[in-house]
């Protein structure tokens, strides 16, 4: 979260309006008042699942905002060597340096670099793991690598962030695989056992050859193939529990949302809440971090922690929603272009 | 494509033209800026539409950094405070300008500088971050401008807030300090560095006499009460929208988009909407 | 880079290295999720073994020990920043490196010596009780060095309350003493001052930082799946905490002057 450079006077103004009553930001909104989100999935085609986010866009030309883009990829890797039983989730935050044209490039790194481990510590946590990504059990599973770059940073990236990475996380589809085992024929001596794939040996047609492939045991699998199917995928599982975050910047005494780069810069202390709302239970804090220096009660953090919720809330089934339109819209198109052909 | 013909290089008349195409001989015409001559022909160097004055055939790039003129008013950051005498000022400009210690107005008026401690000494005038109004005074061989604030309009600022244009629709009026009747001043810097404040009353200006340092160079903001920050906001917030449909700023222009916002009776935040957004421009196209 | 890990000034062993794997040791039981906390009550924190004055050309430096957790702090400065530009408050900096022998996997010690997340986790924690705008142009270099780390929580903790010993004890201003403590959640228990099994079984783990002093919290760093009724939990049984860790440094100081 780098800050521009911003004036003694500048600042005070800004405080000041917090401390009025009501409380007036620098460009009319409530302290809980969003700027206008707009949100796109599937514009990587090639990647798994993708999402498009910017916070406080002009309508008119699309830009001056936050924009993040985050996109998903599934890669096969072996358990022994790198992977882990059941897969794995790796996250990622790269800064365009157009994003942040007055920091240096070891600056920016360091930027990348916190806003990554924030990003990776939350939503690699075993609590929220999905459970297809495994491919053949202690074998082979999938490693997911999501990536996100910042575009341009106009404030509130934190929030910006988790919620490109919920977007992209509920948009990507698990390849489809069978599990294979190849079996040794009867009456080959010494024939290759196990392993690979492919090869089919000799094709004697005179004799009654049993395929090598048997699809149907999986207990000793040793190879898998993608199944011929007609969508991406399945659905990644768990969509519903992948968290979002809210920042609660805090001038003492109240706390606003979504801050511009100004405001930032006036208020440095900011408390980034995480929380996911699983379908069936009551939430969850699934990460909380303190930014910033000022001073902190233990009374004032709980506080935080309530009203957080109910923000995160709101913001979480404002994004399902625009999530499920997406899915529609995009189901629209691939149906219309498909009668058209 | 040959311009030679007249209609189409008539004086007032603007076509938008692209870098690389021919405007017209070099012989008949001179070039100005955004052009150059390569084998007797004028060719145009930007993007932008043309502009042809007598003999003179310039080309005026629609999206650039700003240009300075001599005696333009500009508002500008202050990013370092260099050793010798000097502050550097980001003034949305290819180079960062300058303003030397002996251009600004020191208490007493009298004193040129003070000898010892000189780097304190300049901190408690401007420091980093520091947002002023000033006037190009002259260039220096590098293209570097080079600023004065020697009248009791320029300064530093405060009681308000920033907003960024891009420069080409701030054109050059008379006077670069409107007021609005909502209490509102505002300062149009032709860098695009718009200054929307709190108003100051004339009679509550310092004359020659009584310069007072504390007061000009302090970092202390007036108490603005409830009605002229929302006045603030929603200025502000006209004046992002206008410039993101790209209409160039006028104080007429600022002022009736003020009172149809006023007569909506909506917050200031509604101007972020796009739709309300989309129905001020129709209504300030239509008067 | 022709060989990645080969590094001319050090004795390079084998290419492909694994830790070894012993037998499990008598003495120590193998805990699994279910037991209760073997050894200790789930409100106990560890005992803490603090020293200041350790390292004698650093301005002020700290040696921590929590069972198995080992942490030396040393403080350089308040010196002249080396970047040009002028700030008016002071900066601090905060450097953490591990020991190749410190965890359970050999660290190397030019890659992933570093670790910057537990830095700015620890700088988090003690920016706010420095006073730095007593210092302009100036900046506090904190080294931490960790010679064995039962976990990032506990490095974290640890690592605050070591810095903030340093702080002291290199006579810089400070508004209080800033002390850590780690929680973790298990089932539906707060236990104390995890241990790295036990945090890597529970679901969520909690590091508050607070000056118990002026009753004020400068940072919380939580991670996992809680409920936000058990962070309150955590928070609160971890500023009961801080209030003995806090005794502990105070005289851990007097003692070293």
């Amino acid at each position: 979260m780098a800050s521009t450079s911003i004036s003694k006077a500048e600042k005070s103004y800004i405080q000041a309006g917090f401390l009025s009553s009501p409380p007036l930001r620098a460009d009319g909104r409530a302290l809980h008042d969003f700027r206008s989100v707009a949100l796109e999935t599937g514009v990587a085609p090639l990647a798994n699942g993708s999402a498009r986010l910017s916070i406080g866009a002009n309508a008119h030309d699309g830009g001056g905002g936050t924009e993040v883009l985050a996109a998903t990829k599934l890669e096969v890797e072996n358990v022994e060597e790198d992977g882990c039983d059941g897969g794995r989730i790796v996250c990622t935050v790269t800064c365009s340096p157009a994003a942040y044209p007055q920091l240096s490039s070891n600056a920016l790194d360091d930027l990348q670099y916190d806003m990554t481990v924030i990003l990776h510590q939350t939503l690699s946590h075993p609590s929220l793991h999905p459970n297809n990504l495994g491919i053949l059990p202690k074998k082979k599973s999938w490693l997911l690598n999501l990536d996100i770059v910042v575009l341009a940073d106009a404030g509130n990236i934190y929030d910006a962030i988790f919620m490109a990475a919920r977007a992209a996380l509920w948009d990507t589809k698990v390849p489809k695989t069978r599990s294979v085992e190849y079996k040794v024929r009867k009456g080959n001596s010494g024939g290759v056992v196990g392993g690979k794939t492919g090869s089919s040996g000799d094709m004697d047609v005179d004799e009654e050859t049993t395929s090598g492939f048997d699809t149907r045991q999986i207990q000793q699998a040793t190879d898998f193939e993608l199944t011929d199917y007609w969508d991406e995928g399945e659905v990644l599982d768990g969509r519903e529990r992948w968290p979002i975050s809210i920042t609660l910047n805090l001038p003492p005494p109240t706390h606003f949302l979504d801050a511009t780069l100004p405001e930032e810069s006036a208020v440095p202390l900011k408390a980034l809440l995480v929380y996911s709302f699983p379908p069936s239970e009551s939430p969850n804090v699934q990460a909380m971090r303190i930014l910033g220096s000022g001073e902190l009660t233990v009374v004032l953090l709980k506080d935080l922690v309530k009203e957080g919720e109910k923000y995160a809330r709101e913001l979480f089934i404002a994004l399902n929603s625009k999530l499920k339109e997406e899915d529609i819209r995009r189901n629209q198109k691939a149906r219309e272009r498909f009668a058209r052909r | 494509m040959d311009l030679d013909n007249e209609e189409l290089l008539e004086e007032g008349g603007s076509r938008l033209t692209f870098p690389g195409e021919t405007l017209t001989s070099s012989q008949a015409y001179m070039r100005g800026h955004g052009t150059y001559v390569d084998n007797e022909e004028v060719i145009a160097s930007v993007a932008g539409t043309i502009e042809r004055v007598n003999k003179l055939v310039t080309v005026r790039a629609i999206r650039t950094r700003y240009n300075p003129e001599v005696g333009d008013l500009v508002v500008g950051r202050i990013t370092e405070v260099v050793q010798p005498r000097r502050w550097k000022v980001d003034a949305n400009s290819r180079q960062d300008a300058v303003l030397m210690l002996s251009s600004v107005n020191l208490p007493g008026g009298v004193q040129r500088r003070k000898l010892e401690s000189d780097e304190l000494q300049m901190r408690n005038f401007f420091e980093e971050g520091d947002l002023l109004v000033a006037e190009v005074q002259a260039f220096f061989s590098d293209g570097a401008m080079s600023l004065h604030t020697r009248s009791l309009k320029y300064g530093k600022l405060r009681n308000g807030q920033l907003v960024a244009v891009p420069p080409i629709l701030v054109r050059r009026l008379k006077s670069h300090f409107l007021t609005l009747p909502c209490g509102v001043d505002l300062i149009l810097g032709l860098n695009g560095y718009i200054w929307v404040s709190k108003h100051v009353k004339e009679s509550e200006q310092e004359g020659e006499e009584g310069f007072d340092a504390e007061a000009v160079y302090s970092n202390q903001n007036d108490d603005i009460d409830e009605s002229t920050r929302t006045a603030i906001s929603r200025v502000t917030n006209i004046i992002r929208v206008l410039s993101s449909h790209f209409i160039p700023m006028s104080d007429m222009l600022l002022l009736e988009a003020y009172e149809w916002t006023v007569d909506q009776e909506g917050n200031a935040k509604d101007l972020l909407q796009e739709d309300f957004g989309e129905a001020l421009i129709a209504s300030i196209n239509t008067r | 880079m022709a060989q990645t890990g080969f590094d001319r000034r050090r004795i390079n062993g084998p290419d492909e290295s694994f830790p070894p794997i012993f037998e499990v040791d008598e003495h120590q039981n193998s805990w699994t999720i279910g037991q209760p906390r073997s050894g200790r009550k789930p409100t106990d924190i560890r005992p803490i073994f603090l020293q200041a004055g350790l390292i004698n050309r650093a301005n002020g430096s700290a040696y921590i020990e929590t069972q198995r957790t080992k942490i030396a702090c040393a403080v350089y400065g308040p010196r002249q920043s080396k970047n040009v530009a002028f700030n008016e408050k002071g900066r601090v900096n905060v450097e953490v490196k591990f020991a190749p022998f410190s965890c359970q996997r050999r660290r190397a010690p030019m890659r992933d010596a570093e670790d910057r997340s537990i830095a700015t986790a620890i700088q988090q924690a003690i920016t706010s009780s420095v006073r730095l705008e007593l210092l302009p142009k100036s900046t506090i270099d904190i080294c931490i060095n960790i010679i064995e780390s039962d976990g990032i929580e506990g490095c974290v903790a640890s690592g605050s309350v070591a810095a903030s010993t340093a702080l002291a004890g290199a006579g810089i201003e400070v508004i209080g003493l800033v002390v850590a403590c780690s929680a973790c959640v298990i089932g539906n228990e707060v236990w104390l001052d995890p241990s790295e099994e036990e945090a890597r079984a529970s679901s969520g783990v909690l590091v508050l930082s607070c000056m118990p002093a002026l009753e004020s919290v400068t940072s919380v760093w939580q991670s996992g799946q809680m409920k936000a009724d058990d962070v309150f939990s955590c928070m609160e049984a971890c500023q009961t905490r801080c209030v003995d860790v806090h005794s502990v440094v105070a005289q851990a100081l007097l003692e070293s002057i």
